[in-house]
């Protein structure tokens, strides 16, 4: 028996720049996949609705928000169908029509095409919830050449200015961006950490490998952590070498490197935060050896001392 | 050395010196970095001598004496350019020279660069080779060997007799109510019988499937309060109280209905956010349910990885939990839950 997915659409998401006074066809392939259901053909039904972000999180609104009309793309779609009936595994191509006025409000456009089994709601002889469930497909367009791309930094920070248990904790970093534009806006870049010169950065990392966008009137964080490498020893180009990542201390400096709009503009910042690495268990483990030593050195010097006797 | 047999102080200092030694052997090797390289070209014509400029940025400048190792695997022909480099650094100065020997290629500074560590070096060597892929690494060798840099890059060689098989694969999204033991769908979650002894609760499993290493957000919404049959939830006696958002979980006895969210337990491979918008912090202990034209749709979880459905592990679990006082009216209370999955970006 082929494996239960439910609904599958494909794509989830579609990109368009829209010329003012046009029409987009468009379409999405739905396919029935509750394969464990009975009975086995599933009615689907097709809407629409405004989707958005607030405070950064992606929302879907029955009614569009207060102020947030101009992102609105539903006025402009129209399907080609609202309700389809498939069989256990069957696909079909959802159109849809995007008609552009001649004279849209400038900026980013969002929408997303909802899809939900008819016999959703499952009946109840006693107390309990009836579930219903929706997959939506994604509409992200702008109106061509009314672009206004501006976007800031607000912070770049680590979750602590001192680590005392490294190479047990976790060095995390944190970039906050907001996007002042009217198009969603994509920070980019890495996190570099190095004792000096960001040349000889002994670790670095994207900060957004997941290319989440920050829609108009939004801010968003993106947090990535350093944390040391696994193992005593490790195995490189040089053969068997210690795991340095266990000798980290010091005074360590962290530069963003952060891709980010200005003036329609894609410019890149640095932004450097410091901290420390203080490890406890390390310096703890050094002093120990060297206590022992002496502490060692000094039974040896007493039983040399009572064999003279 | 042969120490005095008394001679406990200098024991102590031999030892403290080999303590301080290794301690600033391992400090001093903290700054030796793996270095990213470029080649261009980076894809070569079988069987074919080519010249490939060989760059990266060094961690500090390289002085007179100083040298640079390229090693090429059997197989691969190494040879010097034509014009071979001397102005490693593109300042208009001559650094130094080269040589080939078998598979390495050797750069020797005569003179110090200054532009090593912002623009970068570059070596011209000559590569031949049949059909395949070829690891390209390289060491340096600086006057202090702290800064010493070694990194590599692969050689892509032969594209002319090959077979050029392509495929799209489209980002795909799945969604599906599982019963809890994931054997079925479902479409409803009973409460049973409530009573003021005891909580009753009932479970599902919202499995999601995408290959978008975006991930996917789960919505939740609700079309009002859990209420008695065809009493349209007009007043707070019809309906068993939300539960408070981090209040805990629910207790028996005292009329309270929330949903808990597993979702990072059963999915230890595909890490989920669970939402925390005001007022809806949804987690493993009882939060209340989102009604949409109270509240509107709120974020139940987020994930930011591509995910497998077929894995149990890789479904939330959740569960319906409530309990009713003496003073809830009898009925069979019932609403309707809905979730919405949509691809994150």
């Amino acid at each position: 028996m082929a494996r239960d997915y439910g609904y599958i659409i494909s794509p989830s998401l579609t990109r368009y720049t829209f010329e003012p006074g046009t029409t987009v066809r468009g379409k999405f392939t739905l396919t029935n996949s509750f394969v464990t259901d009975a009975p086995e053909a599933q009615t689907f039904i097709i809407s629409y609705r405004f989707i958005f972000q607030e405070q950064g999180k992606k929302n879907i609104y029955e009614t569009t928000p207060s102020g947030k009309g101009q992102y609105d793309l539903t006025p402009w779609i129209s399907l080609g169908r609202t309700e389809v009936t498939l069989g256990q595994n069957e696909s079909v191509d959802i159109p849809y029509t995007i008609t552009v006025p001649s004279n849209p409000l400038p900026g980013g456009k969002y929408a997303a095409i909802l899809i939900q089994k008819k016999s959703s709601g499952g009946t109840l002889t006693s107390s309990g919830a009836s579930l219903d469930d929706r997959v939506a497909y994604q509409i992200i367009g702008k109106v061509a050449g009314t672009e206004k791309r501006e976007s800031e930094i607000v912070s770049f920070g680590s979750d602590k200015s001192v680590y005392f248990m490294w190479p047990n904790e976790v060095v995390t970093f944190t970039i906050s961006a907001k996007n002042n534009g009217n198009v969603e806006f994509l920070p980019s870049g890495d996190i570099f950490v190095h004792q000096g010169a960001i040349t000889g950065a002994i670790w670095n990392e994207n900060f957004n490998p997941e290319q989440l966008v920050i829609l108009p009137e939004n801010a968003r964080s993106y947090s990535v952590s350093w944390e040391a490498k696994k193992g005593f020893f490790r195995t490189d180009k040089e053969g068997l070498t210690i795991n340095l990542d266990y000798f980290r201390i010091g005074k360590y400096h962290a530069t963003a490197k952060i891709g980010y709009d200005q003036n329609n503009n894609r410019v890149v910042a640095d932004r450097v935060v410091d901290f420390w690495i203080i490890p406890i268990p390390l310096l703890v483990a050094v002093l120990s050896l060297v206590a022992a030593g002496i502490l060692l050195s000094l039974v040896k010097k007493l039983l040399t001392k009572k064999k003279k006797k | 050395m042969k120490l005095p047999k008394n001679h406990t102080f200098a024991k102590r200092l031999l030892f403290s010196s080999i303590v301080a030694g290794f301690l600033y052997y391992t400090i001093s090797l903290v700054s030796a970095a793996g270095t990213a390289v470029t080649l261009t070209p980076a894809a070569l014509a079988a069987n074919t001598g080519t010249d490939v400029l060989f760059t990266y940025i060094s961690s500090d400048e390289y002085q007179m004496g100083d040298s640079i190792e390229i090693v090429a695997p059997a197989g691969v022909t190494v040879t010097n350019c034509a014009a071979p480099t001397t102005d490693a650094d593109g300042d208009t100065t001559t650094d130094g020279s080269s040589l080939v020997v078998s598979q390495t290629y050797t750069y020797l500074f005569s003179d110090d660069t200054t532009d090593a560590t912002t623009t970068g070096v570059s070596f011209c060597v000559n590569y031949e080779a049949p059909t395949g892929n070829y690891a390209l690494t390289f060491i340096d060798t600086k006057a202090n060997s702290a800064n010493n840099d070694f990194g590599g890059a692969l050689l892509y060689v032969g594209d002319a007799n090959v077979v050029v098989v392509s495929a799209q694969v489209q980002p795909i999204l799945s969604f599906t109510i599982r019963n809890a033991a994931d054997d079925g769908n479902t479409n409803s979650c009973p409460l049973g019988v409530l009573t003021p002894a005891a909580v009753s609760e009932c479970s599902y499993r919202l499995k999601i499937g995408t290959n978008s290493s975006s991930g996917y957000v789960v919505s939740i919404s609700s079309d009002g309060d859990l209420r008695r049959s065809g009493s349209g939830d007009v007043a707070d006696s019809e309906d068993i109280d939300r539960v408070t958002d981090e209040s805990g979980t629910i207790s028996a006895g005292t009329e309270a209905y929330g949903l808990a969210l597993l979702g990072n337990s059963t999915s230890t491979s595909t890490p989920v956010t669970e939402g925390t918008e005001t007022g809806f912090n949804f987690s493993t202990d009882d939060s209340p349910i989102p009604i949409e034209g109270t509240n509107g749709t709120k974020v139940l979880y987020t994930s930011t990885t591509m995910n497998d459905p077929t894995t149990l592990s890789h479904s939330a679990l959740v569960t319906h939990r409530a309990t009713v006082d003496t003073g809830t009216l009898t009925g069979n209370y019932q609403h309707l839950v809905t979730y919405t999955v949509i691809a994150n970006f």
